[in-house]
């Protein structure tokens, strides 16, 4: 019972910090429609690393069915572009967590293999349901350009949180 | 950032540029068409681009020149498809919807039709 509620708390709070990043992200002016450095992944990575990948996933979709609900763009465009975002982005994890041994890579790679499959879940999505031509493709090579920077700027991101806080998360614990 | 990185990120970098160039050399260089398809008012026409040609379709002048093609004149307001400038590569299209004017490259082999496929 008591490892459930720490677990919830855990979810809960790094939920919260997702959903701030995400909704302050939001306002940010990009020059591309859909252009955004999804810092809120840094969340997604640090509860993976230092947790399980379920809370990972947890604190994924409640970030963005609970920042769409905020900002007013629950069941839009915005919103289903953002959820297969989320969910191929978490599916490559998944796979990623599965065949890849931490020895040999790091979470730089685990970060790059996340945003690689948010841009392609996104672009499927697109082409599926919003945009239904190939037209839309011509705009990947800079999503993925993009997609590369803010995956390792994330990834040194979480790196450095994880190297500061180490030690301090284990013996003072976040639980609470 | 480097000094961090284990053997396995170098190879996931390299799996990511060579994404990255393929999808650059795949939809940066398309193929150019040969065929200019119009749609007028119901009407349509075919042209070769392989020929210097203009071609007047009620207030809408049309230049084929070096495989490209452009509207040079029309007469509507905003002037779009003026604007458009030239196009050469296949599924480019200009429409002037005032005139309900259409034109696409094509290339001479039957494609599947873009929405459905």
């Amino acid at each position: 019972m008591t490892a459930q509620t720490t677990d919830i708390h855990i979810i809960a709070k790094l939920s919260a910090i997702a959903i701030v990043l995400h909704t302050a992200e939001f306002f940010l002016p990009s020059p591309i429609f859909g252009l955004k450095p999804g810092i809120a992944n840094v969340v997604v990575l640090f509860a993976y690393y230092f947790f399980n990948l379920s809370s990972a996933v947890y604190v994924s979709l409640i970030r963005v069915f609970i920042s769409s609900l905020i900002l007013g763009t629950f069941l839009t465009p915005t919103f289903f572009l953002s959820f297969s975002g989320a969910l191929s982005s978490l599916g490559c994890l998944a796979i990623a967590s599965y065949f890849l041994n931490k020895k040999y890579f790091s979470i730089y790679s685990f970060s790059m293999l996340m945003s690689l499959g948010h841009v392609v879940g996104q672009f499927i999505c697109v082409r599926l349901f919003i945009i239904q031509d190939n037209g839309v493709f011509f705009l990947t090579p800079i999503f993925i350009i993009f997609a590369f920077i803010f995956a390792l700027i994330n990834a040194y991101i979480v790196d450095k949180i994880m190297r500061v806080s180490k030690s301090q998360i284990k013996n003072d614990k976040i639980y609470s | 950032m480097f000094k961090v990185f284990k053997v396995g990120d170098y190879l996931i970098l390299a799996l990511f540029c060579i994404i990255l160039i393929i999808s650059m050399t795949i939809y940066l260089n398309l193929p150019s068409g040969d065929i200019l398809k119009i749609d007028y008012q119901n009407q349509t026409f075919k042209y070769s681009l392989n020929q210097n040609k203009k071609i007047k379709l009620g207030d809408l002048d049309i230049e084929i020149k070096m495989s490209k093609a452009r509207v040079s004149h029309s007469n509507c307001k905003n002037q779009y498809c003026v604007m458009q400038g030239w196009i050469s590569h296949i599924n480019q299209s200009i429409l002037c919807v005032p005139n309900l004017f259409k034109m696409t490259i094509s290339q001479n082999i039957d494609e599947h039709d873009s929405t459905n496929y």
